[in-house]
């Protein structure tokens, strides 16, 4: 009943028809006939099928955290410990992860340019800075939806995990299609997946509106009846599948719920386990409250501490259930913080940050890139965000380099030109 | 005023009466038929040269939804539709326009969309109060300031928040190059902010002219007042005070004097203000800009596409669907002191604003000739007031009336669901932006209650199922069913054992649609 006009997905056929019909142009213009070719040849080239981004939002202090600097008592109270590695180091404020350290490479370098929250959120998240050409830049999250998401897959390809809804994290000019489906809280899943009437009422419902929809798109012939239709039959979708359970963290042994720590954080990196399990392709787990201007100290103890028990639970769950190979796991902030304290507490720095590689074929116990004494500058090995963009695209089998037609017109590479891999991870 | 009998003539004035206290009726003005006839000799044209066909008119169903969505904000009563539809009176159209222009629900549809051009969404923006900026405006519509004096007092706007609302637009940007960039789009017209770090691709601003608008933004101090626990915040230009500027300056800023856009320089002193005197030059009717942005901004408004598209990417090289309708309407709005209900009204009244949104004969294809009316997707706020105007089926004589609490209960409502609801800035009017969690939302919220009250009172208030349909048809789409779509709704009755679930589910059917989402 709720078949023929509600289907799943936008065939591709019907892409191109709405394209040339003016509708989608803002997200598959000049796409289609590029995609064929040479995202085929990058997707055989995948290491990772899935990637889950630990976001530390308001910027994690490198020199806390994975960059001590035990030298200079100025740049921070918290000593570095041994790890798993002979020669790697990290805080002490991190010991369970200290013995996962053979799974994870360090980048040490990380040397970006916004220094402002929103700006680097926007930055962190689309690789190309805010209001750039006045365009709307898709998150990383968006492009993986856009190019390696099953066709028919009943979940969306990308989740956002976070009590943040912020607009970086959005589809920009790839179009509603690619947003992420937000989750708030872990513990809750998907709001309103539920309806509110039997099965039955449910289909004789739709039936109706079917009905409904025949009327309208016949009379007015407007793209937007394929787009509500194209959204309400995967929400539809979502309500019917099994694999909707996969976002129902009751069921897991109580066990494994408490192994992640009963954070909204660590809830959220066992919700980013069983959604990769199922097939979702992108997941960001957000854990906020890391901009420390005040009281630094202290607030990187506690968030280490939530941090480190769930990370290093979801790094070991992973390579326990044999995903651990196929799914690329980072963790990042939008900037690190000053080495140096200014008070209590520790200001936006963007020059000089880490962010840690996990998984998907990256080969860990290794540290990429070297800080300055003070962790003040980049010595050794920096990394530009499109040089992090064309490493996190490469790994999941995304051409980074093919160019498409922004909604101005001009033709726009999907990472800016200057990023290159950084091959060390694979090495 | 909440139940209105349906008996023709004398309850469509109760009906408009009920929106509005003033009632204007009368035969056009001499500057409106000017407007219209402007609009339509321009359409007509382009039509003709291209040798497209126009739709004919609308219909007064089509017409009635799309000027309450595009004027109030809101779709109309089950009440008011009949109303209409029954009306016999040849200037009802007319008399419409007046209604909705005088109601208090145009200066809250007017308030959404400037508040949304003049404060930017984002976090930092979110941390600061709006709520005054809303009454500003509120009031700026409700007296129909006209529009070079509502930008001049936002853009020299000095004090405390709670004393002016309007400089609740400098306190809510962070850095000089955001508020710049918006000055330019929202009331020139224009992007400029690609010359911030290069020559303009397209259009040919270069650094020089970015960096010299920029500069009049440079000696905003914000302001603050601690009285007891009461802490108040304000903006004010100052030049003699040491303290840090408001609008934080990016690292590639490269320092100049103010300049407008096009490189006259003005004097201004380096302890006085800039701000009057750029607001000068931009409000001038003698500004290339202003008055183009504001014609081009208000079309896209009523058309779903602007003049120029996008609508605040004026450049040369991109040139006007209509260049000299967009002239020549600028010209009016100027003449008429830049009275924006008078430039609505003569849109409103156009031929071309009233034809029908079905495309016919040869004009399918058409996006930009107007040969007829572009589709557009309810905004957040207008599916929420018109959810809202729906659920108000709901209300009977029991219903308590409402009270400060519940009011601000509603707007704190209002204004959750459209920042759910909230695609990116300034999106295309046409297209659709809800994902999925905002479909369940429809589909499964609470709304169920919302919805299986309304369709409740509805049933409990007409005699005959045939009764209920149209009145639930009228409430959400404007218009009665179509006989199929009646036999449709009727025979899921008939069907149903349970019959009260029978209508929530057509109820539930109707406000999930395409149609009910869309102003066409």
């Amino acid at each position: 009943m709720f078949g023929s006009s509600f289907d799943t997905r936008l065939s591709r056929r019907d892409a191109l028809r709405l394209t040339a019909a003016g509708v989608t142009a803002s997200s598959l213009t000049g796409w289609l006939p590029i995609l064929a070719a040479s995202e085929a040849e990058s997707a055989s080239k995948a290491r990772a099928k899935a990637c889950i981004v630990l976001w530390m939002d308001g910027g994690p202090p490198h020199t806390d955290t994975f960059d001590m600097k035990p030298d200079l008592p100025e740049c921070g109270i918290y000593k570095p410990i041994s790890t798993t590695v002979p020669g790697i180091q990290i805080s002490e404020l991190l010991p369970k992860f200290a013995g996962q350290m053979k799974h994870a490479a360090i980048v040490r370098g990380m040397s970006t340019i916004e220094n402002e929250h929103l700006r680097a959120r926007v930055h962190l998240r689309t690789g190309y800075q805010s209001g750039q050409g006045g365009l709307t830049y898709p998150s990383m999250g968006s492009i993986a939806s856009e190019a390696i998401s099953v066709p028919d897959f009943p979940i969306p390809s990308y989740v956002a995990i976070s009590d943040v809804r912020d607009r970086s994290h959005g589809p920009g000019f790839l179009g509603p299609r690619h947003q992420p489906l937000f989750v708030h809280d872990p513990l809750k899943g998907v709001q309103n997946l539920k309806a509110m009437v039997t099965a039955p009422t449910v289909e004789g419902r739709l039936g109706l509106l079917d009905e409904l929809e025949k009327g309208f798109a016949g009379e007015y012939q407007v793209p937007l009846s394929q787009a509500h239709g194209s959204v309400y039959a995967r929400a539809v979708q979502l309500m019917r599948t099994e694999k909707a359970k996969a976002f129902n963290l009751s069921l897991e042994p109580v066990k494994t719920r408490a192994a992640y720590g009963d954070s909204t954080f660590g809830q959220g990196c066992l919700l980013a386990r069983r959604l990769v399990e199922t097939g979702v392709k992108y997941v960001e787990v957000g854990l906020g409250g890391w901009d420390t201007h005040f009281e630094n100290n202290e607030a990187v103890k506690k968030l280490c501490g939530t941090l480190d028990q769930s990370m290093t639970t979801l790094i070991s769950d992973l390579q326990v259930r044999g995903l651990l190979d196929s799914t690329l796991v980072i963790w990042m902030g939008e900037f690190g913080r000053t080495p140096m304290f200014k008070n209590k507490g520790r200001d936006h720095y963007a020059k000089a940050w880490s962010t840690v590689f996990m998984g998907g074929g990256v080969k860990g116990g290794q540290v990429i890139g070297r800080t300055d004494k003070s962790g003040a500058t980049v010595a050794e090995r920096p990394v530009s965000t499109a040089a992090f963009f064309a490493t996190v695209c490469e790994t999941l089998g995304i051409d980074y380099k093919v160019e498409r037609d922004t909604p101005g017109g001009r033709p726009l590479p999907r990472v800016e030109k200057s990023g290159k891999p950084v091959s060390e991870l694979f090495a | 005023m909440r139940r209105i009998s349906r008996s023709g003539l004398s309850s469509l004035f109760v009906a408009f009466a009920a929106l509005s206290p003033i009632v204007s009726a009368a035969e056009p003005s001499p500057d409106t038929a000017t407007i219209a006839r402007l609009i339509d000799e321009a359409i007509q044209k382009r039509l003709d040269s291209e040798k497209v066909s126009a739709s004919p008119s609308a219909s007064d169903a089509e017409f009635l939804r799309r000027v309450y969505l595009d004027v109030a904000g809101v779709i109309p009563s089950a009440d008011r539709v009949a109303a209409f539809l029954d009306s016999k009176e040849s200037n009802k159209r007319n008399e419409l326009i007046e209604a909705l222009l005088a109601s208090p629900e145009y200066a809250r549809r007017m308030t959404d969309i400037w508040k949304a051009l003049l404060i930017p969404n984002t976090a930092a923006s979110a941390r600061q109060k709006h709520e005054p900026m809303v009454q500003w405006l509120e009031a700026s519509f409700t007296a129909n300031k006209r529009l070079d004096i509502l930008a001049r007092e936002v853009l020299s706007a000095n004090g405390l928040q709670d004393e002016n609302g309007a400089v609740t637009f400098f306190i809510t940007h962070e850095t000089v190059d955001e508020i710049t960039d918006r000055v330019a789009r929202v009331f020139l017209g224009v992007q400029i902010q690609c010359a911030q770090c290069h020559k303009h691709p397209f259009g040919d601003w270069t650094q020089a002219e970015y960096w010299g608008m920029a500069a009049f933004f440079t000696k905003v101090k914000s302001v603050y007042v601690k009285t007891g626990d009461t802490q108040r915040y304000g903006a004010k230009e100052d030049a003699t005070s040491k303290s840090k500027p408001l609008l934080m300056l990016p690292a590639s800023v490269k320092a100049t004097t103010p300049t407008f856009l096009r490189g006259d320089r003005p004097k201004v002193s380096a302890d006085g203000p800039n701000l009057p005197v750029l607001a000068d030059w931009i409000t001038s009717p003698k500004n290339p800009y202003f008055a183009r942005a504001a014609v081009n901004r208000v079309w896209h408004q009523l058309f779903g596409r602007a003049l120029v598209s996008p609508v605040d990417d004026m450049t040369e090289a991109n040139e006007a669907s209509h260049p000299e309708l967009l002239a020549a309407l600028a010209r009016e709005f100027s003449a008429s002191g830049f009275d924006l209900k008078q430039l609505i009204r003569g849109i409103c009244h156009s031929k071309a604003y009233q034809r029908t949104s079905k495309p016919g004969g040869s004009n399918a294809a058409d996006k930009t000739l107007l040969s007829h009316m572009a589709v557009k997707v309810m905004t957040p706020f207008q599916l929420n007031d018109s959810l809202e105007a729906v659920f108000a089926l709901a209300i009977n004589e029991k219903t308590p009336p409402p009270t400060a609490v519940t009011r601000k209960t509603k707007a704190g409502e209002r204004g959750r669901f459209a920042t759910f609801f909230m695609g990116e800035d300034d999106p295309d009017p046409t297209e659709f932006q809800a994902g999925i969690p905002q479909a369940l939302y429809l589909m499964n919220s609470g709304h169920h209650y919302a919805i299986a009250r309304a369709a409740n009172e509805t049933v409990s208030r007409k005699k005959t199922p045939e009764k209920v349909v149209e009145t639930m048809f009228l409430a959400t789409l404007t218009r009665p069913p179509t006989d199929k779509e009646s036999t449709t709704m009727l025979t899921h009755i008939a069907k149903a054992t349970d019959k009260r679930a029978a209508y929530h589910d057509i109820l539930w059917a109707l406000v999930n649609s395409t149609e009910f989402l869309s102003n066409h």
